[in-house]
């Protein structure tokens, strides 16, 4: 896994836990035209976190608001629009 | 009735109260009973001192009189002046119950002026009366200021006394000076303390006892909705959210169980349903 996907999953644990991997890979997959987690740069994560958003809302409820400011914060990346 | 009875929150309050009721009646018993000894040690301090102070008034010409005064002679004008002046030291401190005059010979103690005699309400003794209740600190009174180690109780009621030698004009004693303090004053002081002390005490343990009914009230209902979470998805509902937001170990804990809930969320949904 590359560093970055590494600190992405790190960061998305804290809220998600453990099962946090498979939900990355899926919005990976499904969210961006079948990427694969392992190979995210860092042009990516503005799309990635706005589906980690939209899709964590379904489980941690409003958290997922926390959760995409604090990898915006980690990865300094705007949010998006 | 058993649930309330074995519910964290009754055993939190309860547990708290016995701890503090434990404490504050050690408190209780070991500051009340220092205070009882420390005002009593008070007392007789300033019963040293005021015998000693009106021995040194009553010393001289004074002494001589009332050690030349013989039984029979309580209508003379000698006896009423010196037992006048009695009473007016007795007047010039508002604790002391009685001033009074005795006399030790080879046959026991005597009294010599006691002002209260004649008074129909309190009659004191006359000249010459033997005084059978006289313990060790009346008899060391008639060699240097002595004062009573416990209230003695005589006809006249409880007191604590104290007494000093009075000479006469060549600085021989001649008899001793007593200073009596009814014990109700005492009594009184020291009823006071423990009252103040007692209140302070209860005012304490309510406001403990609301505190920590509070705060446990509060750690309480944060359990009980981590355990309905629990319950909601151990029964298969996975739409519950957390929503316990604390700083403390409970806040760690909910976090953590929010964690175990979204990943057990994740694995449990359908993949579908997640990226809708």
């Amino acid at each position: 896994m590359s560093e970055l996907s590494e600190k992405v999953l790190l960061n998305t644990k804290r809220f998600l836990g453990p099962a946090s991997q498979a939900f990355l890979e899926r919005q990976a997959k499904n969210h961006m035209k079948g990427l694969a987690f392992n190979d995210l740069r860092q042009e990516h994560l503005s799309e990635l976190f706005k589906w980690i958003h939209s899709s964590s809302r379904l489980i941690i409820g409003d958290k997922s608001d926390a959760l995409l400011k604090s990898l915006e914060v980690v990865f300094q990346v705007k949010k998006s629009d | 009735m058993n649930k309330i009875l074995n519910s964290l929150q009754t055993k939190l309050t309860i547990s708290f109260i016995v701890l503090i009721l434990v404490v504050s009646l050690m408190t209780y018993f070991f500051t009340f009973k220092y205070t009882k000894k420390g005002l009593k040690e008070i007392t007789q301090t300033e019963l040293v001192a005021l015998s000693s102070v009106i021995a040194s008034e009553l010393s001289g010409i004074q002494a001589e009189e009332m050690a030349s005064l013989n039984p029979g002679e309580e209508s003379t004008d000698k006896f009423k002046i010196l037992a006048t002046n009695l009473k007016t030291l007795e007047k010039s401190h508002p604790d002391i119950k009685y001033v009074y005059t005795m006399k030790k010979t080879g046959e026991g103690i005597f009294m010599m002026v006691d002002p209260e005699y004649g008074n129909p309400d309190d009659p004191g003794d006359g000249i010459g009366v033997k005084y059978d209740d006289y313990n060790d600190e009346m008899l060391q009174g008639f060699e240097r200021p002595s004062v009573d180690q416990e209230f003695a109780t005589d006809k006249w009621g409880t007191t604590l006394s104290g007494y000093a030698p009075i000479k006469d004009t060549k600085g021989n004693i001649v008899g001793i000076v007593g200073v009596d303090m009814s014990s109700d004053l005492v009594i009184a002081k020291q009823n006071f303390i423990g009252k103040t002390i007692y209140i302070i005490i209860l005012v304490s343990i309510l406001l403990a006892a609301s505190f920590i009914f509070l705060f446990s009230k509060t750690i309480i209902r944060d359990i009980r909705k981590l355990n309905n979470i629990a319950n909601d998805i151990s029964m298969g509902n996975m739409s519950v959210t957390m929503d316990v937001e604390r700083k403390d170990e409970i806040g760690d804990l909910a976090e953590s169980f929010g964690r175990m809930a979204a990943s057990l969320k994740i694995m449990m949904m359908e993949d579908d349903s997640l990226d809708k």
